[in-house]
């Protein structure tokens, strides 16, 4: 046979279709089932274009696009690649209707997926698709051992699985940096390490200012936001909150000052959204 | 020098540094040592050969990229499709060459042809639409008229931004 943009193997269309802007994907996506595959398949496209569908473009300046602008392209976005894409073989196991009784846990809804925690258990549900495609994911490992408080978060749509530990510490010298919290990076799917991010987990550092013994609290409102991840903390026995933006591709964190103190979860939820989109290189 | 016989047995003497280029057989070389031993490469044709040698020996001496720098590299590449003057004059072939070339740099993991090979690529496939593509690689559409409505709905998002 002829050599032909189809007829190359999946993973070089997609080191092609990487190349292009979002739109140009959508097109060649639209030219036949292979390239349809191929895209819908592979993690990396799809994060851009939920990048993008979120409003982290490379080109047009963030501020310049409206937060109903992308809202609505996140709704659209719902309907994307929906045809099969969350049934693919990440997902290992078929399960039946969610019992009602077992959802004592946080529920999560983004880009037309539903999932929470059950049971030890991740649940995970297409809403577009009848309640038929609903998967859970293992996480025995989370509820077991480890003598500090554990905050978890999970984006299914990148098979990401966040883990903060708090640790408490003893601070001789003000000056100095302590290590507050350790987040740890790993496929939801597996709980493997996972293989996009630069180390497997990283140590948050934090400077107190005076001596004495305190203890971290992360809030338990994490959120990740394509590449960045926020951590709301608490040093005790202070009562000022902090927060830390994470690149878990690239394995750092970085301060940020925080603007105003947030009393509850849907403004620390917003906060981290504003937080994420003023961080973005663009 | 380092003998290399395609898979329509062909037989090319190359020098060594520019052979190593390709990551591939400079692994093989590694492993093996010095040998007067040949390098089969059952899927390259000697058409497809010779373009890639010319290749390497254009950009001999040039630094390898290495795992290090990788990651920055990476980022640049991914942000822009644009091809120096030399490669863009290389890279003008009809399109069974590109994908064979493609294919070949793959193979033998020579990244930054393969980076060319596939900037070539998308550079062809910008701004077109669903059609034009399907015209440009002789792409039959396999979708059933049903399948066809919902993909186009599916990727109506991306049109009005």
């Amino acid at each position: 046979m002829a050599a032909g943009f189809i007829s190359l193997p999946s993973e070089l269309i997609c080191h092609i279709l990487l190349l292009l802007t979002p739109k140009d994907i959508c097109h060649c996506a639209m030219t036949c089932k292979t390239v349809c595959a191929a895209a819908r398949d592979s993690v990396h496209i799809q994060y851009k274009l939920e990048l993008y569908a979120q409003g982290f473009t490379e080109t047009a300046a963030l501020d310049l696009v409206d937060f109903s602008t992308k809202m609505s392209s996140l709704k659209k976005l719902a309907s994307l690649w929906r045809t099969d894409f969350y049934t693919k073989p990440v997902f290992e196991e078929v399960v039946g209707p969610v019992n009602n009784q077992v959802l004592s846990g946080k529920q999560h809804v983004k880009c037309g997926l539903w999932w929470t925690m059950a049971n030890s258990n991740l649940c995970i549900r297409d809403c577009n698709a009848n309640g038929k495609l609903s998967q859970t994911w293992s996480t025995h490992s989370l509820t077991t051992g480890g003598r500090f408080l554990k905050s978890v978060i999970v984006d299914p749509l990148q098979d990401l699985l966040i883990i903060v530990s708090s640790l408490s510490f003893i601070v001789i010298d003000a000056v100095q940096d302590y290590q507050v919290f350790m987040v740890e990076f790993r496929l939801a799917s597996s709980n493997l390490p996972h293989p996009d991010s630069a180390c497997a987990f990283l140590e948050c550092t934090h400077t107190p200012d005076a001596p004495g013994q305190y203890a971290s609290y992360v809030m338990d409102e994490l959120a990740i936001c394509g590449d960045r991840i926020v951590v709301l903390y608490r040093i005790h026995p202070a009562q000022d909150l902090f927060i830390q933006v994470i690149d878990w591709r690239k394995g750092h964190a970085k301060s940020c000052p925080t603007p105003f103190i947030p009393r509850h979860c849907s403004i620390a939820q917003r906060l981290a959204q504003t937080l994420c989109l003023d961080t973005c290189p663009c | 020098m380092v003998l290399l016989v395609t898979s329509d047995n062909v037989q090319f003497q190359v020098d060594k540094e520019v052979v190593e280029r390709s990551v591939l057989i400079k692994n093989m070389l590694e492993d093996v040592g010095e040998s007067d031993q040949s390098i089969p490469l059952a899927n390259v044709s000697s058409s497809v050969l010779k373009k890639v040698i010319e290749y390497c020996e254009h950009h001999r001496g040039e630094p390898l990229p290495s795992a290090d720098a990788d990651q920055n590299q990476d980022e640049t590449r991914k942000r822009t499709t644009d091809i120096s003057e030399w490669d863009q004059k290389f890279i003008t072939v009809d399109q069974e060459m590109l994908f064979e070339i493609i294919l070949a740099a793959n193979y033998l993991d020579i990244k930054s042809l393969l980076d060319v090979g596939c900037k070539t690529v998308a550079n062809m496939i910008k701004g077109k639409t669903p059609e034009e593509i399907r015209r440009l690689f002789n792409i039959v559409n396999d979708f059933t008229p049903e399948e066809e409505a919902q993909i186009k709905k599916e990727n109506e998002w991306a049109e009005d931004r």
